[in-house]
């Protein structure tokens, strides 16, 4: 008996032991910061040129659920770009969970130039839209030419508008390469206030009652309504979107290696 | 209470909890067998893309190089072989063979300067580069898959389940040492 509680123990901290294993070999992907659509750990951008990008994705977003990424990083610490681009994609899990409509532009400015690179990765859902074939001719028209002439900054603004503008093309948008027309973020304040007006003698009774309520559903029902109503909550929290104010994740997207890369 | 009903409750307990595990984990199998089909079908979908390129590769390389016949017929042989495999390492070996008659096409476009400025080309070029990474993408995901559930059908206590049901245990998708690495194109613009 206690030979086989040993050996439970054992194999479990060996499922343990390597599924942390499988995770270290995997590149150091940064954490995503604010807004998804500008990652700019290499510090490439400009507050101003980061704004401005940061509202074109989120119109596109608002209007489409596709979101386009800009991953700059100084090193890919001997991955590849494809492996790279493939691994943040998913962390970052661009692009509507359905749809699976993300893109993710990455440039890693490596020190010496013969290992600089660049990659667009596409999502399963735009594979139509922008085949790889396409994606090659965006970074040898977009990218590369304006990177090359030591224009980094140029190169990722003038792709991530070519990548919005076919994106918006596939989805029956006109062109959306003047951010910032109508974003909703003006009046995300009045939310916030309303709620700090309720009397906290009202908010212990709702409280309590959604206890009690969980804890019957719990009980009889396995907790089958206070997952609908979790659903139901994360559902019109997600479709109201830029109105809440606080940075846009990832959509919950993957892509299966799609897209193109280039050397310099 | 008298000491029969209570061995009569203890044991139907026993016996219902061993179902509901049992239930669970023959569901547990089923459930990853799926998975794992699924992620080689998206190998499948991908093989057959890259055999789909060829043609097309074939006819614009012929375009231009006419004469290099014994290249352009490994390639076509190549993509027979792999429209023909059926089994994952059958496919896997077919796969390689494909890569290795591409590689060698390629050495021999660097000698028509014409047909790598050729717009059609470059784009064809990519397209199979893209299908290359997606089949080492869609490889990766089965082979990682396939651990999974070979792990289940080994481990105790599933085995024993695996074992009744016949949930045999996945093969790899593995290929030769080398093979995998997607052809590298240089375009040579330099």
């Amino acid at each position: 008996m206690m030979r086989h509680k040993l050996f439970l123990i054992l194999s479990a901290l060996a499922i343990f032991a390597s599924s942390f294993a499988s995770t270290m070999v995997h590149a150091d992907i940064p954490e995503p910061k604010g807004d998804i659509y500008v990652q700019d750990f290499a510090g490439i951008l400009s507050n101003q040129q980061k704004q401005e990008l940061n509202s074109l994705g989120r119109e596109l977003e608002d209007q489409t659920k596709a979101q386009i990424a800009v991953l700059t990083v100084n090193s890919l610490e001997g991955s590849s770009p494809e492996d790279y681009a493939l691994e943040a994609f998913r962390k970052y899990q661009l692009g509507d969970k359905e749809l699976e409509n993300g893109v993710l532009l990455l440039m890693a400015f490596e020190e010496n130039d013969a290992d600089k690179s660049a990659r667009i990765e596409v999502g399963y859902g735009l594979e139509g839209a922008l085949p790889d074939g396409k994606v090659g001719r965006i970074l040898d028209q977009y990218t590369m030419p304006y990177w090359k002439n030591g224009q980094p900054d140029q190169a990722i603004i003038h792709t991530y508008e070519q990548l919005s503008n076919e994106v918006a093309a596939e989805y029956g948008l006109d062109k959306l390469t003047e951010p910032g027309k109508d974003t909703v973020t003006p009046d995300d304040s009045s939310s916030t206030n309303q709620d700090s007006g309720m009397a906290t003698w009202k908010k212990m009774l709702i409280a309590a009652f959604l206890i009690i309520f969980v804890i019957i559903d719990l009980t009889f029902f396995g907790g089958t309504f206070t997952y609908m109503l979790l659903h139901i909550l994360s559902a019109i929290a997600r479709s109201r979107g830029g109105g809440g104010g606080g940075p846009r994740g990832g959509g919950g997207g993957s892509s299966g290696g799609g897209g193109a890369s280039r050397g310099w | 209470m008298k000491r029969g009903t209570i061995i009569l409750i203890s044991g139907i307990a026993v016996v219902g909890i061993l179902i509901a595990m049992f239930a669970s984990s023959y569901n547990g199998f089923v459930t990853a067998e799926e998975d794992v089909d699924q992620s080689f079908s998206q190998i499948e979908t991908q093989l057959q893309r890259r055999a789909d390129l060829v043609p097309n590769l074939v006819n614009t390389v012929k375009g231009y190089a006419s004469h290099e016949e014994s290249v352009i017929s490994d390639v076509t042989e190549a993509r027979a072989n792999l429209a023909n495999a059926n089994s994952p390492q059958d496919q896997a070996t077919a796969n390689d063979e494909l890569t290795g008659a591409l590689n060698r096409l390629l050495v021999v476009v660097e000698n028509y300067p014409d047909l790598k400025a050729n717009e059609n080309f470059q784009q064809l070029m990519d397209e199979l580069a893209g299908t290359e990474n997606r089949i080492a993408v869609a490889r990766k995901d089965y082979n990682e898959q396939v651990s999974g559930y070979n792990k289940k059908v080994k481990q105790f206590p599933g085995a024993m389940i695996a074992g009744l049901f016949n949930f045999d245990e996945k093969e790899y998708f593995r290929s030769a040492e080398g093979a995998d690495q997607p052809p590298t194109v240089d375009f040579g613009t330099e």
